[in-house]
């Protein structure tokens, strides 16, 4: 299994290498905000919300390309005639889809974590709160991007999980935007995730390679 | 587990509402080597993606090493080895990763076989796939799928892109691999001198259904080309069942026969001809009097009847 995963990193870098800048990108951005941000840094926040816009369609990115380019050079079907079952390479697809989401929080965590553990910037109840209440959403959201990818990426079409997955992607970002983040939505993309990673698995599992 | 390897029963797939496998059975004994044959689009690429998992079947059922094939477990998968047609390898990996790939995903791996395979064959290993020669990626396929040590060796056209020394040094490669006891290869060839040299038993597709499906040698006694020639003009029509072809030409008939027996030598004998010359057919006749258009019968040995 752990073969099967470094090789889904591997083939999928690019993606775990942009998010990571995004990620640091968004950390260096929100220290900032934490040790030197007044009540008029109303432009600076703005930033953010744009580094995660971004990074919604690269998890996005990330699951159609797995999909993809599984089906156009045929990777599973090389995969599958060795001592390596079908449920085995999606779960490890799955797993690196994941990790990807949780490395783009990580640098925003360890800093959080290291500002309050080291108590050097003045963080007040409300920041520290902050983490936990745009860290649960943002990986949600994130997340099920990715699963629209892997769900939408399963063609030898090369516009339709582009063009699908962006659409698809764009929708669920602006109803969250607009509904804002709550219990509600939470349950919508808890569904949403659970319906495209059934949806994908289904198609994988009984497709011909 | 069965004395069969493999297994198909009333094995029936639709591809893009055309009929590509209609109702094809064939039992694989354990430790033959089975030379799977067909004309181009006769399904002997479909049989083998049913077997492995990697096409789901319209009708029917398959069983390899005593497990479904649509569900082979990882134990039974990693007794299998497998050469693609066109060597289906990921193009933009080197080839050091993907042995390595092979090496962690396969069940077992015979280094000391592999290197041999390699310098054999003279691979390079920094290179990507995507620049090795056709004949290359042959070659790296078939070591990779070797060096797995496989109960079961399946070769979808294993040779194809190869020059003639590369093939050689296969058909070696492949003889060696039999004579390690138990090893059961299944594989498919264009190039009928080199089944004819390695299987030891014979399966022909001809529309989608297996025809024949025998062993080699009994093949060769029960399809019978002869050279009759009659002292006057011959009878318009001999009564002898399973005719493959028939040719005339002035008062010489040469007819090829299917499940040849002293029956039907009889028959043929009242007649009276002045000679009847047993021709020798080689598997590459054969295989042409089974699959060419004019010949609308075929035998199926196991059945002793006529498929039509």
């Amino acid at each position: 299994m752990l073969t099967l995963i470094m090789r889904e990193i591997e083939d999928n870098r690019v993606f775990f290498f942009g998010v990571l800048l995004l990620a640091v990108i968004f950390s260096v951005l929100f220290v900032w905000l934490l040790y030197y941000g007044t009540s008029d840094d109303g432009p600076f926040i703005g930033v953010p919300v744009w580094n995660s816009i971004l990074g919604m369609f690269i998890f996005c990115g990330m699951g159609a390309g797995q999909m993809y380019w599984d089906r156009t050079k045929k990777i599973s079907a090389l995969l599958a005639t060795l001592a390596v079952t079908r449920n085995q390479i999606f779960t490890a697809r799955v797993i690196a889809g994941f990790l990807l989401v949780i490395i783009g929080l990580a640098p925003l965590a360890g800093v959080t974590l290291t500002a309050a553990l080291t108590r050097t910037a003045d963080v007040s109840h409300s920041v520290r709160l902050l983490y936990p209440a745009v860290a649960i959403p943002v990986f949600l959201l994130g997340f099920a991007c990715y699963c629209i990818g892997l769900q939408a990426g399963w063609t030898s079409n090369r516009i339709t999980p582009t063009l699908g997955s962006l659409v698809m992607s764009i929708i669920l970002i602006t109803v969250v935007f607009i509904k804002g983040f709550g219990w509600e939505i939470y349950a919508i993309l808890v569904l949403l995730i659970a319906a495209c990673l059934i949806r994908a698995w289904r198609t994988f599992l009984s497709a011909a390679l | 587990m069965s004395e069969y390897v493999i297994q198909t029963e009333n094995l029936v797939k639709y591809l893009d509402g055309r009929c590509v496998l209609n109702g094809s059975e064939s039992k694989v004994p354990e430790g033959c080597i089975y030379g799977l044959l067909g004309r181009n689009g006769a399904g002997k690429t479909t049989i083998i993606r049913i077997l492995l998992g990697l096409e789901p079947a319209t009708r029917g059922k398959t069983i390899m090493l005593g497990a479904s094939s649509w569900q082979l477990p990882v134990s039974v998968l990693g007794q299998i080895g497998y050469v693609a047609e066109g060597h289906n390898l990921i193009p933009n990996y080197s080839v050091q990763r993907i042995v390595q790939l092979y090496k962690n995903l396969s069940a077992h791996w015979n280094e000391q076989f592999f290197r041999q395979l390699v310098e054999t064959f003279r691979l390079p290993m920094e290179r990507k796939v995507s620049q090795l020669s056709r004949g290359m990626r042959a070659q790296l396929n078939l070591s990779l799928a070797m060096a797995t040590e496989p109960k079961l060796l399946i070769l979808d056209d294993p040779t194809l892109g190869l020059d003639t020394v590369s093939r050689r040094q296969f058909l070696e490669l492949a003889i060696e691999l039999i004579s390690r006891n138990g090893r059961t290869i299944l594989f498919c060839s264009h190039i009928l001198s080199d089944v004819e040299r390695l299987a030891d038993r014979i399966g022909i597709l001809r529309a989608g259904k297996l025809v024949v499906d025998c062993e080699l040698e009994e093949l060769k006694k029960r399809v019978k080309k002869l050279r009759v020639i009659f002292e006057s003009e011959p009878p318009k029509e001999i009564p002898i069942t399973e005719i493959i072809t028939e040719k005339r030409q002035g008062r010489e008939v040469t007819i090829s026969v299917a499940n040849w027996n002293d029956r039907k030598q009889t028959i043929l004998n009242t007649f009276k001809p002045a000679s009847c010359t047993d021709i020798p057919m080689t598997l590459e006749e054969i295989f042409i009097e089974c699959t060419v258009s004019g010949a609308e019968t075929a035998v199926s040995y196991e059945k002793g009847e006529m498929i039509c």
